[in-house]
């Protein structure tokens, strides 16, 4: 499972990649690594029921409310009224963090209840995409086969039954919960995705810094 | 083993966050190319065995392009000849040289020959970091240990593990064009990935949104500067 530290970094790289020079700040930057980190935390929620980790904020319905709020007319001058002008801008990254955060889970075998609580289901799009020379292509993210299951690797159970993905507040792991873990890096690639957001996004927060001057100087409508 | 599609993805990813406003599709298409081009060892591999992962994924490559780079007449000459933003492109597509295209490699379980030909050696960084109740904080990135001793009465010397994986004689990544070490049979199975993994889909999406909306972006912002 990819940890909530990989969700930030790439929250981090969105960041840097979709938000212009005037927009991308320290306090922007925040905002879309907490959108990054958000999802995670309905981890939390096992107070309430041990089924929430991975459904309650992993879900399509928070960012696709989020989006047809920043859409709608109202919501977007509420948003520049508040916030400033960037606002709307910075909630359109956040809303995109948010969904690759779910998206990590979803494609993962760890899976979301993606379209809980209206289906009570754990989905994870397992599988790979390749061509061989023996066997010709190879698709089995999803199985477009009348009367199969569509996602072959989500043979998992629903929020209310007893599936459960495990957490370090709510372990339940083979052993019966007696370990508890908190995994910060669970692969190399994972570290370099941290090592990268935190090299691109600091860069581009000092970047922003000196060239300011500078930008300044050029003829007005260069980079507008 | 991340297909070349996805070090681009990840590439495109951070060179739009490196470059900004000068994020155009000319700059798409140099550090995509500069991604892409480590991968091309496996044609390498056909002539010398087991190059794959170790002619152009060796650091070599990409520190003298840095030289080249980082000399003065080097980027007097890429200004001259490209623009203004010709330095800054060329240094980023140099970064997806090295992060997504050698990186992304480098950290997952096979790894890479760093220093081929100097030091032929496969070196992979990989490993989990946490904390659990059991081990409490725990990593496995690397590992200094000691050595059994090789005979009684000798001490053993400090094992240092940091991900070595053994030489181009021992290690072979297999690639779709060369799947296995020494010549191939017709019936061998030849396989060119896409997507092996989850996290493969989910980069490659991060990619292709960044990449859209940082070029979709430069155009709003031209087109909705006068409403502010």
């Amino acid at each position: 499972m990819p940890t909530t530290l990989v969700a930030v970094g790439v929250a981090a790289l969105l960041a840097a990649a979709l938000l212009d020079e005037r927009a991308f700040t320290l306090r922007t930057l925040a905002v879309v690594v907490a959108a990054g980190a958000v999802p995670d935390l309905d981890a939390l929620l096992w107070v309430v029921d041990s089924g929430l980790h991975n459904a309650a904020l992993h879900n399509v319905w928070i960012p696709l409310a989020t989006a047809l709020v920043v859409r709608w007319e109202r919501g977007r001058a509420w948003l520049r009224d508040r916030y400033g002008p960037e606002a709307v801008h910075v909630a359109w990254v956040a809303i995109a963090a948010y969904a690759v955060a779910v998206a990590f889970d979803v494609f993962n075998v760890e899976s979301a209840a993606v379209l809980w609580p209206v289906h009570d289901r754990f989905f994870a799009v397992v599988g790979k995409f390749a061509y061989s020379t023996t066997r010709g292509v190879e698709f089995t993210l999803l199985q477009p086969r009348l009367g199969g299951p569509l996602f072959p690797g989500a043979s998992y159970g629903t929020v209310a039954g007893e599936y459960h993905v495990p957490s370090i507040f709510d372990p339940l792991g083979s052993d019966g919960g007696a370990t508890r873990t908190a995994v910060v890096i669970n692969a190399g690639w994972e570290l370099l995705i941290v090592l990268a957001g935190a090299v691109v996004a600091g860069g581009r927060l000092r970047g922003s810094e000196t060239t300011a001057p500078e930008r300044s100087l050029r003829p007005a409508g260069e980079d507008d | 083993m991340p297909s070349t599609l996805v070090h681009v993805a990840l590439a495109l990813l951070c060179a739009a966050g490196i470059l900004g406003d000068r994020f155009d599709r000319r700059a798409v298409l140099v550090v995509a190319a500069a991604t892409a081009l480590p991968d091309l060892d496996v044609f390498a591999s056909l002539v010398v065995e087991s190059t794959h992962r170790a002619a152009f994924h060796s650091l070599l490559v990409p520190g003298a392009a840095a030289l080249a780079l980082w000399w003065d007449r080097g980027q007097a000459w890429l200004r001259d000849r490209y623009g203004p933003d010709a330095v800054a492109i060329a240094w980023t597509g140099l970064f997806g040289y090295v992060v997504a295209g050698v990186g992304l490699d480098a950290f997952t379980p096979l790894g890479i020959n760093p220093l081929y030909p100097l030091i032929d050696q496969f070196v992979a960084v990989d490993g989990r970091v946490g904390y659990s109740t059991a081990d409490g904080l725990y990593q496995s990135f690397f590992d200094i240990g000691d050595e059994p001793a090789a005979s009684a009465g000798e001490s053993g010397g400090t094992s240092v593990d940091v991900g070595q994986r053994g030489s181009t004689e021992e290690v072979h990544v297999a690639s779709g064009v060369d799947p296995e070490p020494g010549a191939e049979s017709a019936a061998t199975e030849r396989v060119f990935p896409v997507v092996f993994r989850g996290w493969h889909v989910t980069l490659l999406l991060a990619g292709a949104l960044a990449t859209w909306g940082r070029l979709r972006g430069a155009d709003v912002s031209r087109d909705h500067s006068g409403e502010r």
